[in-house]
């Protein structure tokens, strides 16, 4: 159930069929304090609720990483689950 | 004194580190297996491998260091176009020779060092390293991508287009390079990285030339689902560890890794 509402909503709102079948098993498992941010999306595309981990917060990876709110949502994810390897993979950049 | 050993005698006399020139004899030993090229276009394949295999052991029987490094330019100005181009498609040296090779090429060139780069106009910079990357590319049997100085977000350092074969490289943390060695450091790394992501596309798109044929399909999985399929920072939609965690992201990283170590080791030595 959540998982068609997921996959369905990130189709409707700019992910193809590649990418959002990428994301949508790490979306299923969002730690507890980001499940209910995916939530309050999902019900509308405008929330965007903040959450900071180890200095680092949604907003920024937005803001400044240009991710969209799922890909934010993500990264703080790995930040809570593995901070080490998060922390120098977000200070190493991309290339 | 033989044929071999009085040519051998000429490379001592000459000098015996990278021979950037081949002397006359050597040329002329050489040329001894020039093939006409609508002969050589109308050989089979595995003729041109045994013919290109009979080349090579005359360059190592010529005893000339590191000729890998000057290989396509020889067989250019020698055997022509064609048998260089054929030379291109073969297999490329395993990585751990390319590695070797690469940081030999980083390591020797004297612009790149530090205490010169720091001087240098970002222009000349950017021509460093498109230097580099031609001799990375034969190295790596592929054809080399322009490099540009680009305006891009903080955080990203460059990127390869796999639609127009060139690398970009952020312009910013180029200028910053000139005072800030951890930022120097990152921009020889991103060289390396980028030109690794050139590889991985030229194998899997174009011409397979990696030794092991399924570290070429582990590419081209991440490629028909991954970051090939959206161009630019695909970090932006998948977030941070699905982005690092692609098997062309790792295998970019850890080579242009273990380039910048044995390159520094070979600078320190």
């Amino acid at each position: 159930m959540m998982e068609e509402l997921i996959h369905k909503t990130l189709l409707e709102r700019g992910y193809d069929e590649k990418a959002a079948r990428m994301v949508l098993p790490d979306l299923l498992g969002l730690s507890e304090p980001l499940k209910s941010l995916l939530k309050a999306w999902l019900e509308n595309e405008k929330q965007h609720s903040d959450y900071t981990v180890a200095g680092f917060s949604v907003s920024e990876m937005q803001k400044e990483r240009g991710m969209n709110y799922p890909a934010a949502l993500l990264t703080i994810d790995w930040l809570i689950k593995d901070p080490e390897n998060a922390k120098r993979s977000l200070t190493k950049g991309i290339r | 004194m033989d044929y071999i050993e009085e040519i051998e005698q000429g490379i001592s006399r000459v000098e015996k580190t990278d021979l950037q020139e081949l002397s006359p004899l050597q040329t002329e030993y050489l040329r001894e297996l020039y093939v006409q090229p609508e002969i050589w276009e109308s050989m089979e394949p595995k003729a041109q491998r045994e013919h290109l295999g009979l080349i090579e052991d005359r360059f190592k029987e010529l005893n000339i260091p590191n000729y890998k490094n000057h290989m396509d330019e020889w067989l250019d100005s020698i055997f022509g176009s064609k048998v260089k181009d054929s030379y291109l498609q073969l297999e490329a040296p395993q990585d751990i020779e390319q590695i070797e090779q690469i940081s030999d090429v980083l390591a020797d060139c004297k612009e790149l060092r530090y205490e010169t780069w720091q001087n240098l106009e970002l222009n000349e910079k950017v021509d460093v390293l498109n230097q580099l990357e031609n001799r990375i590319a034969q190295i790596e049997h592929r054809p080399s991508c322009p490099i540009t100085a680009c305006n891009l977000r903080p955080g990203l350092w460059g990127g390869y287009n796999p639609e127009t074969k060139s690398i970009d490289i952020n312009v910013n943390y180029l200028e910053e390079s000139g005072w800030d060695r951890s930022i120097y450091n990152e921009v020889v790394d991103t060289l390396v990285h980028e030109g690794r992501h050139a590889y991985q596309d030229y194998n899997v798109n174009e011409c397979e030339v990696h030794t092991r044929h399924s570290e070429v399909e582990s590419w081209a999985e991440t490629m028909e689902g991954g970051k090939w399929g959206y161009w630019g920072d695909c970090s932006s939609i998948l977030g941070q560890r699905l982005y690092e965690q692609q098997s062309i992201e790792i295998d970019a990283r850890n080579f242009a890794a273990d380039v910048i170590d044995k390159m520094n080791i070979k600078i320190n030595a």
